[in-house]
């Protein structure tokens, strides 16, 4: 094994590190605003919320997630066409799911828009603080889309690429708990 | 180095696996919510860290953090 190879791993593990301490710090923030859900609100639910549109949005980001999954598998197996096609697919699912959000959810649910309630306030800035994220997500999986279609990533190297899925499914995982927490929780 | 076509097909499965799983927790959670069950949010907690672990592990690679397989997987 080369110098240089043992460099480029030794960097490997350094930058897989500072992602994971990263996600680590950015989850801390959304630990304390789900737990804020029920020390304010305990499990009461809005009966005009909807479950079924929040179901939807889940199935978007799950979706997501797999195609993210697939191009970076194969990415790793040198298949740039199949990278930036469910690259590119991840991308659309995540836009669907943020303007889903933004233009069908907020609307719906302005019944209970703050400051006339509790739970209002922390679905808009629970959903919010995590549509910001998704926001960023499809900024840094836009940036990889783009490098790779340049050719930027090798079969050896392609640390963006793992970066970007990473991040992505951590915004997954943020909604795998603000889901269940504001729409199913309550009687 | 390239994996081998099998290593291939073994990454792609494991994705396809581990999305379905992902689905079934998902509709299950549905379910328990609007079946109102009495343990229903004990339940929720238990299938949304069914779900993260699934996510972390197979997608996210956390396990794989110290590893200096070139690519990363």
């Amino acid at each position: 094994m080369s110098t240089a190879t043992v460099s480029l791993q030794e960097q490997l593990i350094t930058r897989r590190m500072g992602l994971w301490l990263f996600i680590a710090s950015e989850s801390m923030i959304f630990v304390a605003l789900l737990f804020t859900r029920f020390y304010m609100q305990g499990v009461y639910r809005p009966e005009e919320l909807n479950q079924v549109l929040g179901l939807v949005i889940t199935t978007i980001l799950l979706v997501s997630s797999f195609t993210a999954n697939r191009a970076e598998v194969l990415m790793g197996q040198g298949d740039q066409t199949g990278f930036l096609r469910n690259l590119g697919i991840t991308i659309v699912l995540g836009l669907v799911f943020l303007l889903t959000v933004v233009f069908i959810e907020w609307p719906e649910a302005m019944h209970f828009a703050p400051p006339s309630t509790g739970y209002g306030t922390l679905f808009f800035v629970i959903t919010g603080m995590h549509a910001f994220h998704v926001l960023t997500g499809l900024i840094i999986l836009l940036i990889v889309f783009f490098q790779g279609r340049r050719g930027h990533y090798s079969v050896e190297d392609h640390w963006g690429v793992q970066g970007g899925v990473v991040y992505w499914h951590f915004v997954d995982v943020v909604w795998v708990f603000v889901y269940p927490i504001l729409y199913l929780v309550g009687p | 180095m390239q994996e081998s076509d099998q290593s291939k097909k073994t990454l792609l499965r494991r994705g396809v696996i581990v999305f379905v799983g992902l689905a079934v927790l998902t509709g299950l959670e549905f379910w328990v919510a609007v079946g109102g069950l009495p343990t229903s949010l004990a339940l929720l907690g238990v299938i949304a860290l069914g779900k993260t672990a699934l996510i972390v592990e197979y997608y996210m690679h956390l396990r794989g953090v110290f590893q200096t397989d070139e690519g990363g997987h």
